[in-house]
């Protein structure tokens, strides 16, 4: 079943991203943790890719639209919380690039440094079973 | 010569967890990026979106009704040659309307910009 009704949904009061500066920058992260960001950015664009390929072939229309660079965020209704029933089918339309920017209303405010630290500090071992067997 | 290989099977599955624990910190954090994508998130609501393979894309969302009750989506979006399906909890898969297909491909595209670059930097601290 598809409700479609919030398949054009899209935000008000656009913003980018929280961009905090990192502690972490200057500090170089284990070879295992770069592996581990290396491949994800393979896995980001590769996933990228594939979508192009078939955004290409299965929705030219939306492809060449994003393509001529001419799409605009388009503010609509915000989406009504007070549902109950799982309508919510598509994300909203994301923030463009070079739209109007403003700072986000967010009572959560996304705390990078904090994740950067979830997952930089989680400990390198590679020596531990020496370190216990001794 | 036991004792050197259960050395060397707990050392093999404390580094199996610690890269699991990696990958799972890594991908919540790039949820919470990809959810911010769409702008501010309202109070009390919950949003995820994210790259779970090359072929998958996840929207996850939570908010209390009006009765106080707690919701939760997931939409998972596969990208396949043919087009995209998207499925939620049991239901079948669907296809897109061409309102939330180009809604996810900009979406995709933004998340490479924003998302990719963070990883990167992440690989390439400054001097």
């Amino acid at each position: 079943m598809s409700c479609g009704c919030l398949e054009s949904e899209t935000i008000k009061n656009m913003s980018k991203p929280n961009q905090s500066p990192s502690p972490f920058e200057g500090k170089i992260a284990s070879n295992s943790q770069e592996e581990l960001f290396l491949s994800r950015i393979f896995v980001i664009n590769e996933a990228e890719q594939i979508a192009d390929q078939t955004f290409y072939s299965a929705y030219p229309e939306v492809y060449a639209l994003y393509q001529s660079d001419n799409v605009q965020p388009q503010l609509e209704q915000p989406i009504d919380y007070n549902h109950s029933q799982p309508i919510y089918i598509a994300p909203a339309s994301p923030v463009a690039e070079n739209s109007v920017t403003t700072q986000p209303q967010s009572t959560e405010i996304l705390d990078i440094n904090a994740i950067r630290a979830e997952i930089l500090n989680i400990p390198d071992d590679t020596t531990g079973i020496q370190d216990d067997a001794a | 010569m036991m004792q050197l290989n259960i050395f060397a099977n707990t050392k093999i599955r404390r580094e199996q967890q610690r890269r699991t624990d990696m990958h799972r910190a890594l991908l919540h954090y790039e949820a919470r990026m990809g959810g911010e994508l769409f702008g501010p998130i309202p109070k009390g609501v919950r949003r995820e979106f994210f790259c779970l393979d090359k072929h998958t894309w996840v929207w996850h969302e939570e908010w209390n009704d009006e009765q106080g009750k707690h919701q939760a989506v997931t939409t998972r979006y596969d990208v396949r040659p043919s087009g995209v399906v998207k499925s939620q909890g049991a239901q079948s898969y669907q296809a897109l309307s061409d309102q939330e297909a180009s809604n996810l491909y900009r979406a995709i595209k933004l998340y490479k910009q924003r998302v990719g670059s963070e990883l990167v930097r992440f690989t390439q601290p400054t001097v």
